[in-house]
C-alpha cells in the first residue's frame, strides 16, 4: 500500500465533487491505482466523505476497481448509520434543552447536512455540536453535569474564555459550545449575535434550531483553521456554504467577522479551502479573502494553530486580544485551571 | 406466511438516510434497521405517519408484479421486514 496525503488528487476530487456554483472548474477524471486505493479510502473514511466519494465515482470523476467501490459503499453506509444514531441523540437532547427553556442551536454536522446539502446523505458526521446562548450557559452546563464533574476552575475559564464543554447523555458524548474556538479569536466573538436569526430543520417530527447560514459559515471557517487537524470535510463545509447560499450570506458572514475582529479567520479559511480544493481563484469569495488585511499578530496566531499546539498554548493566545484591564482576570482564571492540573 | 397485520405506516419519530441501494432508519431511542434490496423497497413504499396506511396485501401484490416474483415469497419477505421495523419502533400498524 502506498501512503496518500490529504492533497492527493483523488481526495481533492472527492472533496470538491458536486460543489454548487461555478467555482470548481472541470478537471480530467482521475484513475486511482490499486496500490494507492486503500490509503485514499482510509482518508475518505476518516474524513467522513465516503458519500462524496461514491457520488464522484458514479459520476465518472474518479475511477476505482469494483472491489474498492464496494468498500467505499460499506464505509458510507456505516457512516450513515452513525448519523441517524447521533440524530436520535440530538432529538433526545432537544427535549431536555427545551425543558430548560434554554436558547440553543445546532451547528456543523447535522445542520450542514440538512440545510446546506441537497441531500443529507452527502454530509456525514460523527458528533453533535450545539451552541448555547451565553446567558443560558451556566444553567445548561449545570443541568448536564454529574456531581463528580464539579471542576470549578475549568468551568469558570470555559465560561469566560473557553470553547465549550463535552457532556455525556445516555452514555454518548456531545460538545456544548460557549464559543467557536479557544484563544485570541474565540474571546473576540459575541456569541449572542448568533441567536438573532436562527434556521431550523425537522428531525423525527421535531423542529431543531440551527445557526443561520452566515454563522454556520463563520463556524465552519473557525473549524477549518483553528480546529486542529480538521480534514477535507471542514474545507468542503466552507466551500459548500460559501457557494451554496449566494452573495448575501457570504457578505453577512464577513460583516459578523469584521464586527467580531475575526476577518483573518474567514480569510485564511477561504484561502486554504480554495487552494486545497483547487477552486477558481478569480471567484469573488476568494478575491474578497485575498484582499483582507491580516495583522502580524493575527497571522502569527493562525500559524500557531496550524501546527496543532497544546490546549494551553492555544488558550494563552487570548491574552493579547483582551483589554488591559481584563488581563489580570484572565491570568488568574488560567492559572487556577492549569495549576489545578485539569489540562 | 399469512399476514399478522393488515396495514402499516412509518412512525413519526424516525430518523432516516436513504441512498440508491441502502436505507437506514432509527427510532429516537437509538434502535436502527439497515435495509437493502427488497427491505429498502418496502420502506420506500410505506406512507408517512400522517398518510393513510398501506394495506399489506396491496403492497405484496405490487412488489410481486414489479419483480415478477412469487406472491407468497414476497409476502414472507414483506412481513419479516415490517415485523423488524415494528420491533425497532420505526413502523406502526394502521387500520
Amino acid at each position: 500500500m502506498q501512503l496518500a496525503a490529504r492533497d492527493h488528487a483523488a481526495l481533492v476530487a472527492v472533496a470538491r465533487h458536486g460543489l454548487p456554483g461555478d467555482a470548481a472548474s472541470a478537471h480530467a477524471p482521475i484513475v486511482l491505482r490499486p496500490a494507492e486505493a486503500e490509503s485514499v479510502r482510509l482518508f475518505v473514511r476518516s474524513d467522513r466523505i465516503a458519500g462524496l466519494a461514491a457520488s464522484a465515482i458514479a459520476a465518472g470523476e474518479l475511477h476505482v476497481e469494483s472491489a474498492e467501490l464496494a468498500k467505499v459503499h460499506d464505509d458510507w453506509h456505516a457512516a450513515l448509520k452513525a448519523c441517524v444514531i447521533i440524530e436520535a441523540l440530538l432529538v433526545r437532547l432537544a427535549a431536555r434543552l427545551d425543558d430548560l427553556s434554554a436558547r440553543w442551536a445546532v451547528s456543523k454536522g447535522a445542520a450542514i447536512g440538512h440545510l446546506d446539502f441537497d441531500d443529507p446523505v452527502m454530509r456525514c458526521f460523527g458528533d453533535i455540536d450545539v451552541v448555547i446562548h451565553p446567558d443560558d450557559w451556566d444553567r445548561v452546563v449545570r443541568a448536564f453535569s454529574r456531581p463528580a464533574d464539579h471542576r470549578r476552575a475549568t468551568r469558570r475559564f470555559t465560561r469566560l474564555y473557553g470553547k465549550g464543554e463535552t457532556v455525556s447523555i445516555d452514555g454518548m458524548e456531545l460538545d456544548l459550545h460557549r464559543r467557536f474556538a479557544v484563544g485570541r479569536f474565540g474571546v473576540r466573538s459575541v456569541m449572542g449575535d448568533c441567536f438573532e436569526h436562527l434556521d431550523s430543520f425537522v428531525l423525527a417530527g421535531r423542529s431543531i434550531p440551527a445557526l443561520d447560514a452566515p454563522f454556520r459559515l463563520l463556524h465552519a471557517c473557525f473549524h477549518a483553521v483553528l480546529g486542529g487537524s480538521p480534514g477535507l470535510r471542514a474545507h468542503r463545509d466552507v466551500a459548500q456554504i460559501a457557494l451554496g447560499h449566494g452573495d448575501q450570506t457570504v457578505e453577512r458572514a464577513w460583516l459578523a467577522a469584521d464586527r467580531w475582529g475575526v476577518s483573518a479567520v474567514v480569510a485564511r479559511a477561504v484561502i486554504d479551502t480554495w487552494l486545497l480544493l483547487q477552486l477558481r481563484t478569480d471567484h469573488p469569495v476568494m478575491q474578497r479573502a485575498l484582499r483582507t488585511q491580516i495583522s502580524d499578530a493575527d497571522r502569527s496566531v493562525l500559524d500557531l494553530f496550524r501546527d496543532n499546539p497544546s490546549f494551553r498554548a492555544q488558550a494563552m493566545t487570548a491574552f493579547g486580544a483582551l483589554r488591559w484591564r481584563d488581563r489580570p482576570g484572565f491570568i488568574a482564571a488560567a492559572t487556577a485551571m492549569f495549576v489545578g492540573g485539569r489540562r | 406466511m399469512p399476514p399478522t397485520f393488515d396495514a402499516t405506516v412509518r412512525r413519526a419519530a424516525v430518523l432516516s438516510r436513504i441512498t440508491d441501494d441502502f436505507a437506514v432508519v432509527c427510532a429516537t431511542d437509538g434502535r436502527c434497521v439497515e435495509m437493502a434490496g427488497t427491505a429498502r423497497t418496502v420502506w420506500l413504499a410505506l406512507p408517512d405517519h400522517d398518510q393513510p396506511p398501506v394495506h399489506i396485501a396491496a403492497l405484496v401484490a405490487e412488489l410481486a408484479a414489479k419483480h415478477f416474483a412469487d406472491r407468497d415469497v414476497v409476502a414472507a419477505d414483506v412481513m419479516m421486514v415490517l415485523s423488524t421495523l415494528e420491533e425497532a419502533g420505526c413502523a406502526a400498524r394502521g387500520t
